[in-house]
């Protein structure tokens, strides 16, 4: 008796939970848009790197889009009298006129590749694969305790004419410079 | 019972005080760099997801299951994980193991917590009242059934249990947590979490647990069993450059204890005295750990810790002091080799202070155990097949040196399958009573003539020190299976021999021996189903055979208690289903097989602990992110019922139904 009782409670519990549950946005690529708008923030690029005086600032995302529209918000933001633009590229022959480029760790040994062949470019490309800054990327994203963290490689940022503040350098967890 | 109601009704005048506010969604891009280093990126679980790969029979409790089980203690949470027989045998003690052997003194499974051994060298076992941790600050708990040896080490032989704590850096702010009902008789704990420097993060906390007697299953009479403890600490972690980490953490308890012994022995006496004790156990220790590594498989790490142990049962006080340090090494060898390898030196010095009861001869001592093992993961076809050989090798005081290999095979035929095969050798070695204790079991009077009318003589049990290790070669298999993303399967199997059990031997006295051999065999099967996002439910299902052989010298009796001491089927449901956003019901049934002879006691009383039974049910409502309400009901389809008989000194005990609220504030 105790126990249908119980089972015709659970029953209409069940029939009554509704379909309530909030799909949580990435709290990663979130952290991640945050920070790369903080980079531009703290980095200055030589006029070269870009084709005109009012030119935007471009942060482009190389392959796997994983921020899923949390770079949106930059877009249109200013940035030392330029307008943030965000563009997403596929390959690497797209990537043209861009300052930041965030590449996705989608695949380490297209990296090799990818990394010397933008290395002479005025870019500053982020990434997250492991010894990325020693491939010759500026800065790599480092996961520590859970939170996120990064390094830089300040000789490939200086051949480049590309100057990153001391705020922002302190705060790394790592620095390279010194090795060329 | 008034006084849990008004302690309930004082907790829901608090909840409804406190108006829902729910925190502003602060926007992240406008943050600076120093707040986006706070903020946590990947949750605690995801560690633990390539535990999948392991070729072992492996389950976790994930902090969620702690939680939404509604379960006060680590005995009790254990209860989910298939293959484990958990019994309560009084409010504050526990029968459990691992595959079979279950018993107040079972003796075949390691159980860690943060890397530290908590076993009891005097018998191999776990007092499991003292194994406080806050269940809020655990991170996981892994449970390998079956042989761990090879890892391990002696006493991994049917099963490893480790108890993870939250590194300090993910237990951030405060936390305090009060409840109580009427088996429940406070639960407060109080933890607060900061960062300490840059790269530095610590935590501090105290705790409080209190929990009221049963009653006996003779007359239904107050069991006087209540018991508390009172354990704190703290826990620093910190890294040092991109590669270095560090840990240091500290715990003391003391608490107070009550049982009713039921025979205590008198020299001069053949009738047994009854008698109410009353004792404070108390424990500290203090572990560090230095970790170095660029990866999780490059790394090495050096842990050392000491562990202080006092407990004063009125039959037998026990001190123990250890000392024990841990080197391990992990690489990779060419693009095929994952090799580990590790060091170990652990000092135990006890220190007994004897009664006619029980004695320890001698009466303090101190054992070294020196151990070294090497394991390989050999990838045989790349992101498909796996090879694991390993051996670890032991040089104890006991048995002296001891060898304890295994093979192990992981095929992934397909991304969501996986099927794995071991054969391993596991040794468990003598316990500090096995070798040199002597207990009084009872009292008798000599015939007379030839003897003077009224001489009285101790019949004991009595140690030995020729005893070897008990060995076994187990055989396991088991298959996993993604089915979909809402649900997943796993089996195994497992077929045990066992040899050079020990047992008991009757000469002048009762004599320790390795005097059984044995087989077991049996499988658990769980499956985890989300079919939709407001609804989980894990179901799992042990079964376990048991077929013992004592030497012709033996009373066959003793292997029929090895047999029938275990429920050969268990199911456990639970599920989990979010009424709205923020409420939460959780339901866990659960069936527990008749044990025919529970002990030596059961089948003297000739007594059955039958199959029985059980729901526990809680909802829990959080307003905000920041309060927790939570009413929990335990056992509630008897208002009690048996689950084991203890081999000696205390009767059986009833376990009761049980209803407590808990209140959880996080800020």
């Amino acid at each position: 008796m105790k126990q249908s009782l119980l089972l015709a409670a659970l029953a209409f519990i069940l029939c009554l939970a509704p379909q309530a549950q909030a799909v949580e946005q990435s709290t990663e690529y979130r952290v991640k848009a945050a920070y790369l708008y903080n980079f531009a923030k703290f980095i200055h690029w030589p006029d070269s790197a870009f084709s005109g005086a009012k030119a935007p600032l471009i942060i482009g995302v190389l392959g796997k889009n994983s921020f899923n529209g949390t770079l949106k918000p930059l877009v249109g933001k200013k940035l030392r009298g330029r307008i943030i633009d965000v563009k997403y590229f596929n390959r690497l022959e797209e990537v043209s006129n861009c300052q930041l480029l965030y590449i996705s760790s989608s695949d380490e040994s297209n990296l090799k590749q990818i990394l010397p062949k933008l290395a002479t470019r005025p870019i500053v490309t982020v990434g997250e694969t492991h010894n990325y800054v020693d491939f010759g990327g500026t800065i790599q994203f480092i996961t520590k305790r859970g939170r996120l963290r990064f390094s830089i490689n300040l000789d490939i940022a200086q051949s480049n004419n590309i100057q990153i503040e001391a705020q922002l350098l302190s705060l790394a967890a790592k620095v390279v410079k010194g090795k060329k | 019972m008034a006084y849990s109601k008004t302690i309930f009704l004082f907790l829901l005048g608090l909840v409804l005080a406190s108006v829902p506010t729910q925190a502003a969604e602060t926007d992240i891009l406008e943050l600076d760099l120093s707040s986006l280093m706070q903020i946590k990126i990947t949750s605690a679980g995801r560690k633990t997801q390539n535990l999948s790969d392991v070729p072992a029979a492996v389950y976790v409790i994930r902090q969620e299951d702690l939680h939404s089980s509604g379960v006060t203690s680590i005995p009790e949470a254990l209860r989910m994980v298939p293959g484990l027989q958990v019994a309560r045998i009084s409010s504050n003690k526990w029968a459990i193991s691992s595959r079979g052997f279950n018993g107040t003194f079972s003796n075949k499974l390691l159980v860690q917590i943060d890397g530290r051994s908590v076993y009891s060298p005097s018998y191999s076992g776990v007092y499991w009242d003292v194994q406080n941790v806050m269940l809020e600050d655990v991170d996981r708990i892994e449970i390998i059934r079956g042989p761990g040896a090879t890892l391990w080490g002696a006493n991994a032989v049917n099963g490893i249990i480790n108890i993870i704590t939250k590194q300090s850096s993910d237990t951030q702010g405060v936390l305090l947590s009060l409840g109580a009902g009427d088996h429940e008789q406070g639960i407060a704990s109080l933890r607060y979490g900061t960062q300490l420097g840059e790269n530095s993060y610590g935590r501090l906390y105290i705790s409080h647990h209190a929990q009221d007697a049963y009653q006996f299953t003779a007359d239904g009479t107050d069991s006087k069993d209540d018991w508390d403890m009172t354990y704190g600490g703290f826990r620093l972690d910190g890294d040092v450059g991109l590669n270095d980490s560090w840990t240091l953490q500290a715990d003391v308890y003391r608490g107070e204890n009550n049982q009713r012994v039921d025979s205590i022995w008198d020299p001069h006496s053949t009738i047994p005295i009854q008698v109410q004790d009353s004792f404070h156990p108390k424990g500290a220790n203090l572990l560090a750990r230095w970790t170095h590594g660029t990866s999780e498989i490059n790394s090495w790490s050096l842990q050392t810790y000491y562990d202080y142990f006092y407990r004063g049962d009125i039959f037998l006080q026990q001190k123990y002091q250890t000392y024990d340090v841990d080197f391990q090494h992990r690489f990779q060898f060419t693009n095929w080799n994952d090799i580990i390898w590790g060091l170990g030196y652990r000092l135990v010095k006890d220190d007994f202070n004897n009664t006619f009861q029980a004695t320890f001869e001698p009466e303090n001592r101190t054992n070294t155990l020196l151990s070294a093992f090497v394991q390989d993961e050999i990838c045989l076809l790349s992101k498909r097949l796996w090879f694991t050989l390993g051996s670890k090798l032991e040089k104890n005081d006991y048995t002296n040196i001891e060898v304890q290999p295994s093979a192990r095979l992981l095929w992934k035929p397909k991304e969501n399958q996986r099927l794995w095969v071991a054969v391993s050798r596991a040794v468990r070695t003598p316990s500090r009573v096995e070798d040199s204790g002597k207990i009084t079991v009872s009292m008798f009077e000599l015939p007379s003539p030839p003897y003077p009318p009224g001489t009285i003589m101790p019949f004991t049990l009595i140690g030995n020190q020729e005893m070897d290790a008990e060995e076994l070669l187990a055989y396991e298999a088991g298959y996993r299976y993604e089915v979909g993303s809402n649900l997943s399967i796993d089996i195994t199997l497992f077929y045990n021999i066992y040899d050079e059990l020990q047992t008991y031997q009757l000469t002048n006295s009762l004599q320790f021996v390795n005097g059984m051999e044995g087989k077991t065999y049996g499988g658990e099967i769980s499956a985890e189903w989300k079919p939709v996002p407001w609804l989980k439910t894990e179901l799992s299902y042990s079964y376990i055979e048991l077929q013992m052989d004592v030497d012709d010298t033996i009373d066959r009796y003793y292997e029929t208690v090895v047999e029938e001491s275990i429920p050969k089927h268990q199911v456990s449901v639970r599920s989990s289903v979010d009424l709205n956003q923020n409420v939460q019901l959780n339901l866990w049934g659960r069936y527990v097989d008749t044990l025919k002879i529970a002990s030596a006691q059961a089948h003297d009383l000739g007594m059955e602990v039958d199959s029985y039974v059980e729901l526990d049910a809680n909802i829990a409502w959080q307003p905000n992110k920041e309060l927790e309400l939570m009413l929990v009901g335990q056992n509630l389809l008897d208002s009690h019922h048996l689950e084991f008989i203890q081999e000696y000194f205390t009767s059986p005990v009833e376990i009761e139904r049980s209803v407590y609220v808990k209140l959880t504030w996080k800020f």
